[in-house]
């Protein structure tokens, strides 16, 4: 005998028990990672995170490759080091910053939807802390993921860690240093995005603030001859956390301010400007109208 | 009364404008009218109610609760639908309701049948998978009220909803209304600066104006007083006037060339009149306050004040 089921439509009461604040700022996190990667949406919103992924993931998978195909590879010599990769991949990862806080945040001011979060058993300071934790979670996809490829694959290839312990020890420096490397953009993409409901100027701002500063700082650190102090380092917003990723990795850049600048000095830049452009985006959010 | 919401001396302002200065009213269950010109402190007395804006002075309670303590908890059990149309353009119309119930503490599950249920509910069952910048004002306004309502809520405010639409629109978004809040059992706050709209859905009205309540209690107490009786014949208007006039009655005549007698005893002495006069009868009616005149009443006072 079949089983019919009916299904009734219609307006009926809920009678199971709601989930509390976590549940709905959990839902907000996983809004946010669907947001910037364009899921649910026109193929059009998934061509920057398809071109940025393809940009990490291909240049760890090449590398991955040769370590299989060349005798030989050898790390640090013809094969790229885990720090090299992050400075390298660096400016893929400054194209994510810049896209995919304003993606998150601005769009929610233009759009109304910050009207109807705020409405929600969200506050100003959980909806925000939500969408930071999103915007994080995203950017560990570039910052993480291809150097647990990039471990893994080396590691298949007989060019990784030597032995069980020593694998896991680096696979801890890689999560770590991919985890800390995501906070402070994180905040810094936040910060800024938090104070224009334009996306374009937010991109804009973020991108031509990190360029405008690593320019700026190289140009006066770097050259053969220049005196300047390494601690102008820490002004450099783009390279400060690839360099403090880099010294989880065990490494160290190799050129001025970098190989001059203690580690305490990244690790304070790293907690200073987090503090700053998170203190922003709140202050921001506490100010912001909600009428829209 | 079940109070839905009580509030007492309560002022807000900001900076050195008093928006709120006094307001003392409660609001029962059913459909609940807020009215006020542009300005008067709705959306004030709305972002207060949610918990959004803290007061300066005075109680108020929601649901039992204050909402500047127990605001995430509280706005968990409401449903908002702003004033303005925006809305995430390239989301689709289940995607946003779905999401909004699931913020309000709805399992995933049961969040995605309920968002495609209520989009049904407000007639835009076949347009629930499209995304919403391809809508007109209209559904837009319809996917808002589903938002709304789409998490179970006990009480659902409703900022302007029949703002941006045309006429036909407006009068079945009033129906949604007032079936929502009638069928469902959900209680409502409607705040509106249109008289008509308020007394065609609402159960109860709270009138603000500066600052203060200006009137609140159940529709029908505050506008079904009678006025006395209009009557509308096919000829002799003003010697039916005159004649009542003489009777002792306050007459007046609009410039439809309807007659409007004072008192509630002019019925015997219209129909002797008429009879006298030997014209037809086209209309002959208690006249009774409307909302309209309740709110110009209170107008005029405050500008003689």
């Amino acid at each position: 005998m079949s089983q019919a089921i009916i299904h009734d439509q219609g307006y009926r009461r809920f009678e199971g028990e709601r989930k509390g604040v976590t549940a709905s700022m959990w839902s907000l996190v996983v809004h946010a990672i669907q947001r910037v990667l364009g899921l649910k949406r026109k193929f059009r919103s998934k061509v920057m995170p398809l071109i940025v992924f393809a940009i990490v993931y291909f240049t760890a998978v090449i590398f991955v490759g040769l370590a299989f195909l060349l005798k030989s590879f050898e790390i640090g010599d013809s094969g790229l080091t885990y720090g090299e990769f992050a400075g390298i991949t660096g400016f893929a990862v400054l194209l994510f910053i810049a896209f995919a806080a304003p993606e998150v945040i601005c769009t929610d001011r233009k759009s109304g939807m910050l009207s109807l979060y705020l409405a929600s058993p969200l506050t100003r300071t959980s909806y925000l802390a939500a969408k930071a934790f999103g915007v994080f979670l995203v950017l560990l996809t570039v910052t993480l993921g291809p150097q647990l490829v990039l471990l893994l694959g080396y590691t298949m290839a007989g060019s990784g860690p030597g032995g069980v312990g020593k694998f896991i020890e680096h696979f801890g420096r890689a999560v770590l240093a991919g985890s800390v490397g995501a906070v402070m953009p994180t905040a810094l993409s936040i910060g800024v995005s938090s104070v224009t409901p334009k996306r374009a100027f937010a991109s804009a701002g973020i991108a031509v603030g990190l360029l405008a500063s690593n320019g700026v700082i190289e140009g006066l650190t770097s050259p053969e001859g220049a005196d300047a102090d390494a601690r102008l380092g820490v002004f450099n917003l783009f390279y400060v956390p690839i360099e403090l990723a880099v010294r989880i990795l065990g490494e160290r850049t190799d050129i001025a301010p970098w190989n001059e600048l203690a580690t305490g000095w990244i690790v304070l830049a790293n907690v200073v400007w987090t503090v700053i452009f998170g203190a922003m985006a709140w202050l921001a959010y506490q100010r912001v109208s909600v009428d829209r | 009364m079940t109070a839905v919401i009580e509030a007492t001396n309560v002022a807000k302002g900001w900076g050195s404008t008093q928006v709120l200065t006094d307001l003392t009213f409660t609001v029962g269950t059913g459909l609940t009218g807020l009215l006020g010109s542009n300005g008067a402190g709705k959306t004030t007395l709305i972002k207060m109610v949610l918990g959004l804006h803290d007061r300066d002075q005075g109680n108020l309670f929601v649901l039992g609760t204050d909402p500047e303590e127990a605001g995430p908890e509280l706005r968990m059990r409401i449903g908002f639908a702003p004033e303005h149309h925006h809305l995430p353009e390239d989301v689709h119309a289940a995607d946003l309701v779905r999401h909004i119930a699931e913020l309000h503490g709805i399992p995933k599950q049961i969040a995605t049948e309920r968002a495609s249920d209520m989009l049904w509910e407000v007639g835009l069952g076949e347009e629930r998978f499209r995304p919403i910048g391809t809508m007109s004002t209209g559904q837009r306004q319809r996917v808002k009220l589903a938002q709304a309502i789409a998490h179970d809520p006990s009480l659902v405010v409703l900022d302007e909803p029949t703002d941006g639409l045309d006429p036909v629109q407006r009068d079945e978004m009033l129906g949604l209304i007032r079936r929502i809040g009638s069928e469902f059992g959900i209680d409502m706050l409607l705040s509106s600066h249109r008289l008509v709209e308020v007394e065609q859905v609402c159960d109860n009205v709270v009138i603000i104006g500066d600052g203060v309540v200006k009137r609140s209690g159940a529709l029908s107490d505050l506008s079904g007083a009678d006025l006395g009786y209009i009557v509308s014949v096919d000829d002799k208007s003003d010697e039916l006037a005159a004649q009542l006039r003489s009777a002792g009655y306050d007459v007046n005549i609009t410039i439809d060339g309807d007659v409007l007698v004072d008192g509630n005893q002019a019925a015997l002495a219209v129909r002797n009149v008429v009879a006298t006069l030997g014209v037809g009868l086209r209309r002959f009616e208690p006249r009774r306050v409307t909302l309209e005149d309740v709110y110009l009443a209170e107008a005029s006072e405050t500008g003689a004040a």
